[in-house]
């Protein structure tokens, strides 16, 4: 198994450690947890976790950890089109429950956050054509 | 919908071992890929890019043609 193999294992453990103790801290304290301190504690727990697992493959064996390559690349370009769904399908379930309670910054947030990121991808990619043309 | 079946072949695991057995790994280093993806290769599971394709040639010192060809459409 490569290093990115790994690390991408790593990264799965870290995330799914850390979403169920957020989840089950959310079952517990219901919805509305004080969300700064455990969002925080969340995203604190998965970089140290992410970060100590790292540190035990490269010891273990990172022999490759400086080395990606075209396939990694294409597995990448792959799994970021899935999660990019995810994410769309995500900021469009809170634009609408942001109209559904009437919470217009809500909404507006996940609108702009929506047509931003489309906008974003749009000059990117005419830049892209260009250079490559 | 299934990707269909590349009809690319190659004959890198036979021209390694024809290499003094060189591993998979020597031949990585040489190429700068990871040993997973001459692996794929060997197993025609992953397509290298033409560069790639070139550099695992130029690695045994043939030219690529002799390392990858074309299956026709009936074969793949």
């Amino acid at each position: 198994m490569s290093f990115r193999e790994k690390s991408n294992l790593v990264i799965l453990l870290s995330t799914l450690f850390t979403l169920g103790l957020h989840a089950a801290h959310a079952l517990e304290s219901g919805p509305r947890i004080a969300a700064f301190s455990t969002v925080l504690g969340a995203t604190i727990s998965f970089v140290v976790l992410a970060i100590i697992g790292h540190i035990m493959i490269a010891i273990t064996g990172g022999r490759d950890a400086d080395r990606s390559d075209e396939r990694d690349l294409l597995v990448d370009r792959r799994t970021d089109r899935i999660s990019e769904a995810a994410l769309t399908a995500v900021v469009l379930g809170i634009l609408a429950y942001g109209l559904a309670q009437d919470d217009v910054l809500l909404a507006n947030i996940a609108f702009f956050g929506l047509f931003g990121a489309t906008l974003v991808k749009a000059l990117a990619k005419a830049v892209l054509y260009r250079m490559a043309a | 919908m299934r990707k269909a079946k590349s009809r690319l072949r190659n004959r890198v695991r036979e021209l390694r071992f024809h290499a003094g057995e060189m591993t998979q790994a020597e031949l990585a280093d040489k190429v700068g890929v990871t040993r997973q993806t001459i692996a794929a290769i060997e197993k025609n599971k992953y397509a290298p890019s033409l560069e790639t394709a070139f550099l695992i040639a130029e690695a045994f010192g043939k030219p690529i043609g002799e390392v990858f060809s074309f299956a026709p459409a009936e074969e793949a």
